[in-house]
């Protein structure tokens, strides 16, 4: 038998391990791992096919317009900064983390394998996952211009080799960046935080792209001539939409030189240095010690500043069950500053005050449901459990400091957001205890749910903290339960008599929220407590 | 001290630790030694109140770990054979933590620190992340955290593992000079020949059962303690 190439040995591995980590199926017996991989390729394509979609619907809106408008080569341009943007953003991290990052290069570079097959394994990997975005943008551009100009066989090829030489270029694009943030963040003291920011920074540039993407696409429609005319100039932009729409030979081949060359570049210099970037020592700056003066901390606050400094410690965890705090307070900004949009909406849908107050507060407890501090704080305590188990502390003092960072994150957030809806919607005085009361219950058993579903499938045995964090079943059933406290009621207030009685409702939801911390919380510090102490 | 009567600990039915009994006095240091899988991690962190056990009884200081555990705890220290410590915090953030939780003054947590950190070499690095600790000073801020409430009662799993020659004569050291002020040391080892030059006496645990104890005159009379350990391992075959 012939034996397989060290490239093509080390580029399965590679998609093997990319699949895995994805789908989790590297985890769990046989059955288990076919059911995994067969539910997340079921997941994948209907994601792909959203995105799709989404693809489909921003450039069928365009394909006529420009088409009337003999400015076909624009649509093309638009195609492929579309496409270079999603790539760029959907990969940049991967390429960090796989170039720079790798944690497997000292071990392969140890055996027998040459440098330069490590690192053409590694690129083709992010090229096949780049190639990935482009179809998703590049089918759907092709399939609406087809509806609305027919294309050449010779503009139809062009626009074939311009999608496959396109991930090069964004690959080549995220490499430079990627190796820049590699560079500050490995150096930096403040690691996780500047991971946070960057990757909150590409959430929201992402956020603002799909939630403003049909404004984009009517003021390009209206300003199409202005558009034109301020790409035109950018050559390489130019070149790109008419080497599709001219035909243009001389056009094509600048193009595939411009997105070509720039990764061309990259590969040579990567693959000179790649042995000093794989083993360079990237530990943070050596910070010496200065003895300061100490200070006693009570036990609850001292146990609730571990508990913050493993949440700060974590980019995963911080953005993963975090995020929702960030959230409550754009939606607090938002409502002040679209206050006019929102209430002429709400207008225009005739509700009144009670029934507002009683969305309101489901809107907030909606997104206070994102927060999911609690859900795998008892996972995370790992392999480390020994230390809290072997000094003088009860569980319940454990378990309250997981609940207390959970609630101090998102109780203030929650109450801003409720009151700023109290402010900008008109509610009914009456209504506005309950309206802020609410969800803050809603956080106080959100909070407490999320630690049952933690203590009840703790995983301590973890490798990497992703696993609890973004993939274990506590956070899943933690999302699942405090979803389902605003769904069910929200479904309850779709019965005509609840929502004539909507004030009324809000106050037994509110009562109902109460009790249930009440209950969850006696569980906790009875039965959960039992159970953290059976753990490790 | 530390008195273990008729401890048995079953993994399902499987006992790892059956009917184990140890009195460790005051001012005494106790080597525990067994192949591996014999039993001392388990008997060890049923000694610190981590592992409930099914029967027997554990007492420290006077003090029952099944019926009072929290008050055993404030009494002793325990040293993990492998100390997973908490990346996310720094060397000095851990200690302090330990130091909070145990009610250690800023005065007293300040000398002690600077004076254990020092012995270890390791006052330069408690500013670093524990993530950047290599496993040998891990170990030493383990140690380090073990002394800093002057427990009565230290607990060692393996505490020569990881550490340098250097670091490892001055825990011996610190081991006797606790003992010679009226504490008592209770620590597992491999290493032969540590425990017979550092132990005031010794048990041997084999499948979870105890096959001798003693003094070191009396468990290894005239040959050395290797000998004594192989030959009871043989026997037992």
């Amino acid at each position: 038998m012939k034996r397989p190439s060290i490239f093509w040995t080390l580029l399965k591995v590679r998609i093997r391990a990319s699949f895995d980590s994805f789908s989790g199926a590297n985890r769990g017996g046989k059955v288990k791992k076919k059911d995994k991989t067969l539910l997340f390729a079921l997941l994948m394509v209907y994601v792909y096919g959203v995105f799709a979609m989404m693809f489909a619907g921003y450039f069928g809106q365009l394909a006529g317009p420009l088409h009337e408008a003999g400015l076909d080569w624009l649509y093309f341009t638009l195609f492929g900064m579309t496409s270079f943007f999603i790539m760029f953003i959907c990969s940049v991290f991967a390429t960090k983390t796989q170039l720079y990052d790798a944690t497997d290069n000292e071990l392969l570079l140890s055996m027998p394998v040459p440098p330069g097959a490590i690192l053409a394994s590694r690129m083709t990997m992010l090229l096949i996952t780049n190639f990935l975005f482009d179809l998703m943008v590049g089918i759907p551009a092709l399939i609406k211009w087809d509806h609305a100009a027919a294309l050449s066989g010779a503009g139809l090829a062009a626009f074939w080799l311009l999608l496959l030489a396109l991930p090069f270029f964004s690959l080549a694009v995220a490499s430079l960046l990627g190796w820049i943030i590699a560079l500050f963040s490995n150096r930096a003291r403040n690691k996780s935080l500047i991971t946070v920011l960057v990757s909150v920074v590409f959430l929201g540039v992402y956020f603002l792209f799909v939630t403003r993407a049909n404004v984009y696409i009517q003021r390009l429609v209206t300003e199409k001539d202005a558009i034109a005319a301020t790409l035109g100039k950018n050559m390489p932009l130019y070149w790109f939409g008419n080497a599709v729409a001219g035909p243009n030979l001389p056009q094509l081949v600048l193009t595939l030189l411009v997105l070509l060359v720039p990764f061309v570049l990259v590969y040579v210099v990567l693959s000179q240095t790649f042995i000093s970037v794989a083993t360079k020592n990237r530990g943070a700056a050596k910070v010496k010690y200065r003895a300061r003066e100490m200070h006693e901390t009570p036990v609850e606050k001292a146990l609730l500043r571990r508990e913050t400094k493993r949440l700060l410690a974590s980019p995963v965890y911080l953005l993963n069950a975090g995020l929702g705090v960030g959230f409550l307070y754009a939606g607090a900004v938002f409502l002040l500053v679209d206050r006019q949009k929102v209430v002429s909406a709400l207008a225009s849908m005739g509700l009144d005050g009670n029934v507002t107050a009683l969305y309101a507060v489901f809107a907030t407890c909606l997104i206070a449901a994102m927060v999911l501090f609690t859900a795998p704080s008892v996972s995370l305590e790992g392999k480390t459990i020994w230390i809290v188990k072997s000094l003088p502390l009860t569980s319940r003092q454990i378990l309250a400091a997981k609940l207390r960072l959970h609630r101090r994150a998102t109780l203030p957030a929650a109450a801003v957001l409720a009151l700023v809806c109290a402010y900008t919607l008109g509610i009914p005085a009456a209504l506005i205890p309950p309206l802020v009361l609410a969800p803050c219950a809603f956080v106080y058993l959100s909070s407490a749910l999320g630690l049952i579903a933690g203590l009840r499938h703790a995983n301590l045995e973890w490798i990497n903290e992703t696993q609890v964090v973004k993939q274990g079943l506590a956070v899943l059933l933690a999302m699942l339960y405090a979803a389902l406290l605003v769904i069910a009621p929200f479904l309850l207030s779709m019965i005509p008599v609840l929502r004539a009685n909507a004030g009324a409702f809000l106050y037994v939801y509110t009562l109902a929220l109460l009790l249930g911390t009440y209950f969850a919380e006696r569980w906790i510090m009875s039965s959960g407590a039992a159970l953290f102490e059976e753990l490790g | 001290m530390l008195k273990i009567e008729g401890l048995t600990k079953l993994y399902g039915s499987h006992a790892a630790v059956d009917d184990l009994t140890l009195r460790i006095q005051p001012g005494e240091i106790y080597g525990f030694i067994g192949h591996n899988g014999a039993g001392k991690t388990t008997t060890i962190k049923c000694c610190c109140g981590i592992l409930r056990f099914e029967k027997g009884e554990i007492e420290i200081d006077g003090v029952s770990v099944k019926k009072d555990p929290l008050a055993c705890k404030r009494t002793l220290a325990y040293i993990p054979d492998n100390p997973d410590m908490y990346q996310f915090m720094s060397g000095i953030a851990y200690l302090n933590f330990i130091a909070d939780i145990f009610g250690v003054s800023a005065a007293e947590r300040e000398s002690r620190i600077s004076h254990y950190a020092d012995l270890f070499d390791l006052t330069a690095d408690l500013a670093q992340p524990v993530s950047a600790y290599s496993h040998g000073m891990k170990q030493k801020l383990a140690i380090v955290a073990a002394f800093l409430h002057q427990p009565k009662l230290i607990i060692m799993d393996e505490p020569f593992v990881g550490l340098d020659p250097i670091a490892a004569h001055t825990l011996k050291e610190l081991m006797q000079e606790h003992c010679a002020g009226g504490g008592a040391i209770f620590f597992s080892t491999h290493v032969l020949e540590v425990a017979e030059k550092l132990c005031d006496k010794v048990a041997i645990i084999k499948e979870g059962r105890l096959i001798a104890s003693g003094t070191m005159a009396e468990v290894r009379g005239n040959s050395s303690l290797e000998d004594v350990f192989l030959e009871l391992e043989g026997d037992e075959k």
